[in-house]
């Protein structure tokens, strides 16, 4: 059984797609794959069962049997920190070992979600390296390109885990850094025996809400076409100038969400007139009957919302790019992004896996 | 007339489909006005509750009527309208006037209604009028198919009213004001029939002389603009319309009623005007406008004649002219003479024509003939004012009389019993006849002449103001129909390389391109457009200025920067590798500082482009009419005078000419105070390939070249932008 354990240099960016566009690569490759996630870090303030959202995801995305407990053994909600703070450690070590043999038995490889961060689980004395080694896994490490500075997280990476390092995925690389990425950075971290398996292009899909989300983030009631509900919103803008006006900045944003007020009968209808996914109607306003008429025929949803535009944004923008990856298109989105970039022949050489 | 809306217009049997007895029901008006309209074929009342309406025999289904029916009116609750209209389809009513609201108008339940009754319409070819309209009207058959509170005057225009309830108070007003009306039609919401079908079909009919519309909303520009331009052009009948909700609270109050997006002023003003459609700024012009093509002849071109007995009134018909763009005609010498000849004691005998205020009727007479007479005159005006001895019914009988003369040819033929002055008779009136408008002003002294000169068919306008632009609505149409009609040149453009560029930005899932793929795309049409590199680094940036030659420009790239220059990130006329590396390094720590976050690729180093006139063509598609182009002159010309000109594509050699001098500052593409003349071949060459461009591109739906510099020889498109449609 090969174990392959999976972190990043920073949370919410992609790690959870990452490890499902590989698993899903290697089932059809003909491979018997499990999942587990050994640590689980909890926001402050959540518990209980949305704690290993991810892990579900992936159980039931894999067509995994396992209990979610075992996927997820330990999880390190706000109790269990103030106890390590306490001085009065638990020996997780144990625990995540004990779970790790039973959900590795019949399987090829073992994908294990790790850290969120490089030094994610020091408080509990089980840094990601920790981890690793322990569970005698081979680490592959996600960076987000923001520039040639993001390197240094890597390379301190490759030192970091040592002989279980195993290479990097990149990602988000702006197109117009593509080029550059490709003929000098993947070039220069070969020389420096850092393999990078792939450098994923930027790609707005995977960051995106679907109208469902941004419906329950808003508290907004979705007046039509709930079977747009799963639609991805890959921006948003907001409506408050004429209708000129408006038509012209609608059409600089593809697949967006409009944020209007719901007397803003023109405003709508711009908006339906170009690419958009939902439109939020800001401040209770119940649409014109005629406009709900014809977004119900485009198959755009109306989301009546109770907050004042400002208040939509804000709420917004705390979740554009942050959100967890589980929507059946962002799903084919992260297969076709990975057929398209990643080299598995090289991957599976290092591995040494044997495809049939 | 269109034979597929013969129903409409040729009925022989009319059945009323929720007839009633009682006078409060709008079933019991729509019999009562086909009785007293004065049609003379069958009238089908229908209703299961009773034997007889109204003295006809009622009918309890439309299937039970034992003749053919050609048009059945449909005025019952919305929940039964379908099934009734299909009853009308297997009873083969070619067709249907649907009066009953609460369809598309109310969204939800009554839009999907409303497809039902087209599908029913359609699988039946039943012709469909409305649903929620007032119905049909025509002095010619004669026929009322309407709930409208009565039958209107006979007369030459065809008025079209998407507003049932204007439609109402217009008729109502006409009445009172003699004006007369050959077709009317209430379109509701137009399911089926819409303004398309009706200006198809008046433009043959000979008995209307001028089409007027009313409109909210038009189905298809295109179409629109497509058979307005033959009716108007080919068929002669003029298209006045009135286009509702084009400001921005217009066009929020026209939104949230038709559900459609109404578009903007510009794009229908400019859609009208290249369709050859006047437009009427209000419903008092519309029908100020009409009045005047269905009585009068059409003018010849702009030179007018102002007969007036009073000199104030005839100084602003003077002024409203020049501002109007018509002439205030230079009257030949021999009538000037003749004038002082034949009204001896005339105040002034140069046009405008002043007869003095205590004139009588013979000098009225005499002005008016000398001044039709004249060759330099293509129209006159003739206006009166009360004064204490002025005979104004006298005078509006001799205008009537020469008006008539002129019409008919015949000196003889005279509708008066006065008889023919010998001065009068001595001057010879013009073989083809000259549009007379009258201005009698005020209200109680001259109401009955203005009846006798509305009897005769002249049109009388309360102010001089409105019967000048009611004359340059004429001449507007005249140089409409005198406008040679060249269509658009076609340009070899590499399609291509257009495809692979659009193919490549959505597979980004992008729908702005970046500058370079503007530039590509810009010189794929063939325009010039600046050299231009990406140069991600200092010492790039230096290779490149140096490939390039200096002096060059130097922009910020990133495509999070828009308003590349209030952040400082432009420089221009860098002139050596010193100023280049400097520059580099400002503009990008510029970048970083005013926009932190930003994604910076690195600097664009560009040919600097020389100096010269700075122009923008830009184009916007408008939802209804489709590209609307855009030319101005750059700079403050377009942001603070709006100096700006649009038209829909895809426009003539002729057309790109037009907008070019239709700017404001066009002078300054001229070339002034000795300054070299820009290229305006480079310039209207610019525009065509743009408006080719735009025309066969319909992914394209933003497009600005922001400047086009011209020069002397040539012009550049120093910065385009544009923006497609995701799928």
């Amino acid at each position: 059984m090969h174990a392959l354990y999976l972190t990043s240099t920073a949370v919410a960016i992609g790690k959870t797609a990452l490890g499902y566009g590989l698993a899903t690569r290697l089932k059809q490759d003909g491979l018997r794959v499990g999942y587990f996630q050994p640590l689980v870090v909890a926001d402050r303030g959540i518990s209980g069962g949305a704690l290993r959202k991810d892990a579900s995801f992936m159980r039931s995305a894999l067509d995994l049997a396992e209990p979610l407990e075992l996927l997820a053994p330990v999880v390190l909600d706000a109790g269990a920190l103030e106890q390590a703070l306490a001085g009065k450690p638990h020996d997780y070590a144990e625990q995540i070992e004990r779970a790790f043999v039973q959900v590795g038995q019949d399987k090829d490889v073992l994908l294990i979600e790790g850290a969120g961060t490089l030094t994610e689980g020091l408080l509990l004395d089980l840094p990601p390296q920790a981890l690793a080694a322990r569970l005698n896994a081979q680490v592959l490490v996600l960076i987000k390109y923001t520039d040639e500075l993001a390197l240094n997280d890597l390379l301190a990476a490759k030192v970091q885990f040592g002989p279980s390092f195993l290479g990097a995925v990149i990602n988000e690389v702006p197109r117009a850094n593509r080029e550059f990425v490709e003929h000098s950075v993947i070039p220069f971290l070969d020389s420096r025996r850092l393999k990078v398996y792939a450098a994923l292009p930027q790609e707005r899909l995977l960051m995106a809400l679907t109208v469902n989300e941004i419906a329950e983030f808003l508290g907004a009631e979705l007046l039509n076409s709930p079977d747009h509900g799963e639609d991805l919103v890959e921006n948003f803008l907001v409506g408050a100038m004429s209708v000129d006006a408006a038509l012209s900045y609608f059409r600089r944003q593809p697949r967006k969400a409009v944020i209007t007020g719901g007397d803003r009968a023109d405003i709508q209808l711009a908006a339906l007139e170009t690419s958009t996914r939902c439109i939020i109607l800001t401040g209770h306003i119940q649409p014109s009957p005629v406009i709900l008429s014809r977004a119900e025929e485009l198959g755009v949803p109306l989301l009546l919302a109770r907050p004042d535009t400002l208040s939509v944004v804000e709420i917004l923008e705390q979740y554009f790019g942050r959100m967890p990856f589980h929507q059946p298109h962002k799903m084919a989105g992260i297969q076709q992004l990975l057929s398209k970039y990643f080299d598995f022949e090289r991957f599976y050489a290092d591995l040494h896996i044997q495809i049939k | 007339m269109n034979s597929s809306l013969e129903a409409f217009f040729q009925p022989r049997a009319v059945a009323v489909i929720g007839a009633s007895r009682d006078p409060e029901k709008i079933g019991y008006a729509l019999v009562d006005n086909l009785q007293h309209c004065g049609f003379n074929g069958q009238i089908y009342p229908i209703n299961p509750k009773s034997a007889e309406i109204l003295g006809l025999k009622t009918y309890a289904s439309i299937i039970d009527v034992p003749d053919a029916v050609d048009l059945a009116v449909i005025a019952i609750p919305t929940p039964q309208v379908a099934a009734v209209l299909a009853e009308c389809g297997q009873k083969g009513v070619p067709g249907v006037i649907v009066i009953t609201a609460g369809f598309g108008e109310i969204g939800g339940e009554g839009r999907k209604n409303e497809r039902l009754l087209v599908e029913t319409a359609r699988q039946y070819s039943v012709r469909l009028l409305g649903p929620n309209c007032m119905g049909i009207i025509d002095t010619v058959i004669p026929l009322n198919a309407s709930f409208a509170g009565g039958m209107p005057l006979p007369g030459h225009i065809a008025f079209m009213s998407q507003s049932g309830a204007l439609a109402q108070a217009v008729l109502d007003w006409a009445c009172a004001e003699g004006i007369g009306f050959s077709r009317f039609v209430s379109l509701g919401n137009k399911a089926d029939l819409s303004e398309i079908d009706f200006i198809r079909a008046w433009g043959a009919d000979p008995h209307s002389k001028v089409i007027l519309a009313y409109l909210e909303d038009i189905r298809d520009g295109a179409e629109f603009m497509a058979l307005c331009r033959q009716v108007t052009r080919q068929q002669g009948t003029p298209i006045i319309a009135i286009k509702s909700g084009t400001t921005a609270a217009g066009t929020r109050a026209v939104s949230s009623h038709t559900g459609s997006l109404a578009g903007s002023e510009q794009a229908y003003d400019t859609a009208f005007k290249q369709a050859g459609v006047i437009h009427a700024a209000s419903v008092e012009r519309l029908f100020d406008y009409s009045l005047a093509f269905a009585y009068q002849p059409l003018v010849a071109s702009n030179r007018l004649a102002i007969v007036t007995n009073a000199g104030g009134p005839g100084i602003l018909a003077t002024d409203a002219a020049e501002r109007a763009g018509l002439q205030v005609a230079n009257l030949a010498a021999a009538t000037i003479n003749r004038l002082r000849e034949l009204i001896p004691d005339i105040a002034s005998a140069l046009n405008p024509i002043d007869v003095r205020g205590d004139a009588f009727e013979d000098s009225y007479d005499m002005a008016l003939r000398l001044a039709l007479a004249d060759a330099n005159v293509d129209s006159v005006v003739v206006i009166l004012t009360p004064q204490k001895l002025t005979r104004v019914e006298e005078t509006a009988r001799v205008v009537a009389r020469v008006v008539a003369e002129m019409k008919n040819g015949d000196q003889k033929s005279l509708n008066s019993n006065q008889p023919l002055s010998s001065k009068a008779a001595s001057i010879n009136l013009p073989v083809t006849p000259k549009p007379v408008l009258a201005c009698f002003m005020g209200e109680a002294h001259v109401r009955d002449g203005i009846s006798l000169l509305q009897k005769h068919g002249i049109p009388n306008y309360a102010f001089p103001e409105r019967a000048i632009e009611a004359l340059q609505a004429m001449w507007q149409y005249r140089q409409w129909l005198e406008r040679p009609l060249v269509p658009p040149p076609r340009f070899d453009f590499d399609d291509h390389c257009l495809r692979e560029i659009f193919a490549q930005v959505r597979g980004d899932r992008r729908v702005a391109l970046a500058e370079t793929e503007s530039h590509d795309i810009a010189a794929a049409i063939g325009l010039r457009v600046p050299k231009a590199e990406l140069a991600r680094n200092r010492e790039e940036a230096v290779a490149l200025a140096r490939l390039i030659g200096y002096p060059v420009v130097f922009k910020i790239a990133s495509p999070e920067i828009l308003h590349k220059s209030d952040l400082g990130g432009v420089r221009v006329g860098i002139n050596n590798d010193l100023e280049a590396r400097g520059a580099f390094d400002l503009i990008t720590a510029r970048a970083h500082r005013f926009a932190p976050g930003a994604q910076v690729w690195g600097v664009t180093v560009q040919e600097m482009v020389p100096p010269g006139r700075e122009v923008i063509i830009g184009m916007s598609r408008d939802p209804q009419f489709g590209p609307l182009l855009m030319f101005g002159l750059g700079g403050i010309y377009v942001e603070v005078l709006k100096d700006v000109v649009f038209r829909i594509a895809p426009i003539s050699a002729a057309e790109a000419q037009a907008m070019i001098n239709e700017i404001h500052s066009a002078p300054l593409l001229r070339g002034v105070r000795g300054e070299k003349s820009p290229d305006r071949d480079a310039l209207c060459q610019a525009l065509l390939r743009v408006s080719q461009l735009v025309h066969e591109f319909p992914e394209i739906v933003e497009l600005d070249i922001n400047p086009l510099v011209v020069h002397e020889q040539g012009a550049v498109a120093v910065d385009v932008r544009m923006v497609i449609t995701p799928e």
